[in-house]
């Protein structure tokens, strides 16, 4: 997944989510809801992503399903056959209301963990070029990655300043809820006037690398589509349209 | 030898500031020199680093009158890609000049903003990452890297445009002596087999005194004193008055001088000292013999 | 007399903090009661979301388009360099320099971290949170202007990526959050947060203001996007639109106005106010 083309991977997310909402509104089938499920799955496992990526998509699966049980009963048709009774909470579920429940939530998840398996196997650069070619000014596309590329620093820096406020005996869970906010005043004020002084140095840092001086600006990688973009979109097309159609043709019969 | 840097009667007062921070300065650098610049904090050395290169009053609002020219090219009219191509400046604080997430983005960054054809950027990625001692390492994201590494690489960053003259505004200033070490070598190689222009701005004098040709001190927004560093530092009044940092064996020797010893020279490198005070002990033991 | 006279700014002030306290009060009760103990009643016997469900879904789909419609149209419209000043459409030259780029990209990177790493007072257990760093929004807004709001739109995202709900709804995210940044920028008349008036505005455009836009215009474009998000009207209505404003709204109730006034001189200091950066052209 890694040595894919962005744009493959965008077209493929697109692709996914496509196929979701067409489930999610008119197929209403949690088996086919399932099959693009189980693709976005098995293309983010083969990428290999750092485990927290996985945990957080199954975290992710358990609440959606949980919400899409709860709150899509109420917009469910009437009718249908009893199948799944839970017995202390008394919620009850006929297969109408099952096959809306769980396509919505695969309407929710498969598109959302496409979009995780391309953040996770695309290099910042190459989405920025990506996103470049898609016309975005390019200074504006860059915010994002500059972002990113910062985000670690700041997450180590507001780390910093909660030990260090917590050596001056600062305890952000102890207290009801408008003293703990006031106490996150003391991490952001020192992050914020950080911040400031890093805007500064940034910015003098950027200019002295020409950022911004011309409008021809190169890439010395260009994204550039290979036959294995070109396949695995086919692939993986072929497996969503065969999956419909396996789908579709009971109701055909 | 050209000039490469010329300064004429230059005041600098940031926006919204009374004081100037740099009165009426006036200097010259040579092409092929390496200078060291010192001071107290606040003196105005980073200042005119950024006022060399344009950074002041372009980036950073300020009222700037007299004349800097880099090889005869006015800072304040030339446009930043032209000058980019003459000059280069290294920050103090790898952490904010490292703007993407590998090391062959950051080389490659300054070469794409100024439109250089990939070919030529790839080739010239190939030849700084080789010359900085990061080869192989392309992929490696910054934040992982060393506190010597980061300045290298942003060394290497500034090199990819091939400039003739590089400021380094406190390279060691966070770095540890490993990372000092490594830095040293290679502003000395750059100097030596690429022929490149450096002016220094440091605290921590003691790993550039032995080999740059000149060194300036700066106090108060104003030229101090000029000249080579064993002048400079043999004046112990005027290094106390400008208050900034002389060697470490320097500082000894105004320790002996305080307390009668008399010394031939004051020394700036630990060399220097050996010798110095080897013939003065030796002087003393002769003293106390014939005694 | 104008309703922007001094003279009613107090009592106006008074009359305001008291039905705040007063709603404020009677949904944390409701939303206790809801929470944990009529359970299978579900979310809607909360009373401020009861409030939002008892308005009819057709009436917040209206009130909701219209804000959808003129916060978009001033996005798009601030983004191209116009903006209103007085009563008319300005070009606002922001330089876009690499100043301009910094702050904003500092600012997406402390916001959606601080989203991210601050995650959650948790209010009750395993249901809810509050979310710290939402305070940063309006003083983002009042203290770097566009470039800050910019910065805020772009922090929502990543926090989204990094929360692993980034999708076709995190659009309405996007915009909702400049939103939060840019209502108080733009109709704030001292963004100093040293006088009453100051006080006032902040927390008349600062807090309830942009809290219930960002609010409305996120659950809009979800509820409009329902078939391709795929999240139920009862939920974006009955839940998700009036927790953003209670969220929202507490937050920078409790602590904006404090981080503003700290930050002000600062960032006046430093040249990196945005009434230092931007010049207007008729």
């Amino acid at each position: 997944m890694h040595k894919l083309d962005p744009r493959a991977k965008i077209i493929w997310a697109v692709v996914v989510l496509a196929f979701s909402i067409y489930n999610g509104n008119y197929l209403l089938s949690p088996i086919y809801g399932a099959v693009i499920y189980a693709s976005v799955i098995i293309a983010l496992i083969i990428s290999r992503p750092p485990a927290f990526w996985l945990k957080l998509v199954g975290i992710l699966t358990v609440v959606v399903l949980f919400f899409s049980l709860i709150f899509w009963p109420a917009s469910a048709p009437r009718g249908g056959v009893p199948i799944l009774t839970i017995p202390i909470l008394g919620w009850s579920y006929t297969d109408l209301v099952l096959n809306l429940a769980l396509s919505k939530a695969f309407l929710v998840l498969s598109p959302i963990i496409a979009v995780i398996t391309m953040l996770t196997t695309s290099k910042p650069g190459d989405l920025f070029q990506a996103l470049v070619r898609c016309k975005v000014p390019y200074k504006i596309a860059y915010i994002p990655i500059l972002a990113l590329r910062f985000l670690p620093t700041i997450i180590n820096e507001v780390k910093l300043i909660i030990d260090a406020q917590e050596s001056r005996a600062l305890n952000l869970r102890k207290g009801n809820l408008p003293s703990r906010l006031r106490k996150y005043v003391t991490i952001f004020t020192p992050l914020m006037i950080r911040m400031m002084k890093s805007a500064i140095e940034l910015g003098v840092a950027l200019d002295s690398k020409g950022f911004g001086l011309s409008c021809q600006r190169t890439f010395s990688k260009n994204l550039r589509w290979e036959f294995r973009d070109t396949l695995f979109l086919i692939f993986g097309g072929l497996i969503y349209v065969l999956g419909l159609i396996f789908c579709i043709m009971p109701f055909v019969r | 030898m050209a000039a490469a840097i010329e300064i004429k009667n230059l005041w600098v007062r940031y926006r919204g500031e009374e004081d100037y921070a740099l009165r009426d300065v006036s200097l010259e650098i040579k092409e092929g020199e390496f200078v060291l610049l010192t001071g107290p904090s606040g003196c105005g050395k980073t200042t005119l680093c950024y006022t060399i290169v344009g950074i002041v009053p372009r980036v950073i609002k300020a009222e700037v009158k007299g004349s800097v020219s880099v090889f005869g090219l006015d800072s304040f009219k030339t446009s930043p890609a032209e000058l980019s191509q003459y000059i280069g400046i290294v920050f103090q604080n790898p952490e904010m000049q490292l703007v993407t997430s590998s090391v062959y983005d950051e080389v490659a960054f300054s070469l794409e903003n100024l439109g250089f054809p990939p070919e030529e950027i790839r080739r010239r990625i190939r030849e700084v990452l080789d010359i900085v001692g990061l080869k192989g390492l392309e992929d490696r994201s910054p934040a992982s890297l060393s506190g010597g590494q980061k300045q290298a690489l942003a060394i290497a960053s500034v090199l990819a445009l091939r400039p003739k003259i590089i400021i380094l505004d406190e390279p060691t200033s966070q770095l540890d002596p490993q990372g000092t070490r490594r830095i040293t070598d290679l502003i000395l190689k750059l100097k030596k087999d690429f022929k490149v222009s450096i002016l220094a701005v440091e605290h921590k004098v003691e790993w550039a005194v032995n080999h740059v040709d000149r060194m300036i001190v700066m106090d108060n927004g104003m030229i101090k004193m000029q000249g080579r560093p064993a002048e400079i530092f043999s004046k112990k009044i005027d290094v106390e008055r400008y208050g900034f940092r002389p060697p470490q064996v320097s500082e000894i020797a105004y320790k002996l001088l305080e307390r009668g010893v008399i010394l031939p020279s004051i020394p700036i490198s630990l060399k220097d000292a050996y010798e110095i005070f080897r013939r003065v002990l030796e002087d003393g033991k002769s003293a106390c013999r014939s005694n | 007399m104008s309703i922007m006279d001094g003279r009613y700014y107090t009592p106006l002030a008074i009359i305001l903090a008291i039905i705040v306290i007063a709603i404020a009060i009677w949904g944390g009760v409701t939303f206790a009661a809801a929470s944990g103990i009529i359970w299978e009643r579900g979310p809607q016997v909360w009373s401020w979301g009861a409030a939002f469900l008892s308005l009819g879904f057709d009436f917040w789909r209206i009130v909701a388009g219209i804000l959808w419609i003129v916060g978009t149209v001033l996005f798009i419209m601030e983004l191209s360099g116009r903006t209103i000043k007085g009563k008319k459409l300005v070009k606002q030259m922001i330089k876009w320099d690499s100043i301009d780029i910094a702050i904003a990209a500092l600012a997406a990177a402390i916001y959606g971290g601080g989203l991210v790493v601050t995650a959650g007072l948790i209010v009750i257990p395993g249901f809810t949170w509050i979310r710290p760093a939402n305070m940063l929004a309006p003083v983002f807004g009042i203290l770097f202007g566009i470039p800050g709001c910019i910065g805020l739109a772009f922090g929502n995202l990543i926090a989204d990526a990094l929360g692993g709900y980034l999708g076709f709804g995190s659009i309405g995210g996007f915009i909702g959050n400049f939103l939060l940044g840019y209502i108080p920028y733009k109709f704030m008349r001292d963004h100093s947060l040293r006088s009453s008036k100051s006080i006032f505005d902040f927390y008349l455009w600062g807090v309830l203001v942009s809290s219930l836009w960002c609010a409305l215009y996120i659950s809009w474009w979800l509820d409009v996007a329902q078939p391709l998000v795929g999240l139920p009207p009862l939920f974006i209505w009955g839940w998700f639109a009036p927790f953003v404003f209670v969220n929202n709204a507490i937050v920078t109730a409790i602590v904006g106005p404090a981080l503003g006034y700290v930050l002000y001189p600062v960032v006046k200091k430093w040249g990196l106010h945005w009434s230092d950066r931007v010049t207007f052209a008729e």
